[in-house]
């Protein structure tokens, strides 16, 4: 019986490392994510095309890292129209 | 801090973008069968609009050494290489436009993984400048520091900018005009 308990606990104990090292990640990229957003301002003329602004595109893709974290972030996008 | 959580705190934190949602996914850029998979639940047909390549360039390169030395266990010292041809053809089958916001090398890179990753040194940049502009199949342009077309005639310009700088911008597109 006791064993039992042991390795419930052993698992418990697995399973909140694992949770607490994918907490880490999503926080580190959280914070990439928000630098990168906040850089996107200093690139604005990148997303200039000569379409109208209505027309302009809404979507796009966002790749951070992805071979590091195999991460892909995907970015909706819908503008406002102005 | 659920994944849900995580999802809404990076919406009201992305205040430059008006009424936009994210969506996350753990997937790599080369694996087509994980990303068709993505495009399929979201929905997607056809190219997005922009891909934006934020400072992760440089984490797209191969799995091989080009460095001219025995390589360490542990690949602290290697450097792989970086396929072109075949990671711009790749971003420019997601997007019409791929946008490349990419650091220099000056001291390092916190994210180098064995010898994936690493920034990109201003030869390696210049080489990669060197490709694009040779190949009439893109449409290159700079944003930052300085917004210029990029092709054979303008080559020049890019060795000295980028000993000015230590972080650029630029677009690559398919160039309509030539094929
Ligand atoms: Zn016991
Ligand atoms: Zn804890
Ligand atoms: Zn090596
Ligand atoms: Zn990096």
């Amino acid at each position: 019986m006791c064993d039992e308990k042991d390795d419930l606990n052993k698992k418990l104990t697995e399973k909140h490392l694992e949770l607490e090292e994918k907490m880490e990640n999503l926080e580190e990229s959280l914070k990439i994510w928000t630098d990168a957003i906040t850089e996107l301002s200093e690139i604005e003329d990148a997303f200039k095309t000569s379409e109208k602004p209505e027309m302009r595109a809404r979507r796009f893709w966002m790749l951070e890292r992805i071979l590091l974290n195999r991460f892909i972030l995907r970015l909706n996008i819908t503008q406002a129209k102005s | 801090m659920c994944f849900s959580q995580f999802e809404l705190e990076l919406e009201s934190r992305s205040k430059f973008l008006t009424d936009t949602s994210i969506r996350l996914y753990t997937c790599s850029l080369f694996d087509d069968v994980a990303l068709n998979r993505i495009r399929e639940k979201e929905g997607i047909s056809g190219k997005f609009n922009f891909v934006l390549v934020s400072k992760t360039l440089h984490h797209l390169r191969t799995d091989e050494c080009v460095e001219e030395h025995e390589c360490q266990e542990d690949e602290e010292c290697c450097k792989y290489g970086l396929n072109e041809e075949y990671v711009f053809a790749k971003l420019l089958s997601l997007g019409e436009r791929v946008i490349i916001y990419e650091p220099i090398k000056t001291d390092g890179d916190l994210d180098k993984t064995r010898g994936r990753g690493g920034n990109f040194t201003k030869k390696e940049l210049l080489q990669v400048f060197k490709y694009l502009s040779e190949n009439e199949k893109y449409k290159v342009r700079f944003i930052r520091p300085q917004i210029f077309d990029l092709d054979k005639t303008t080559l020049y310009r890019v060795e000295s900018m980028l000993r000015q700088v230590d972080i650029l911008c630029f677009y690559v597109e398919k160039n309509s005009n030539k094929s």
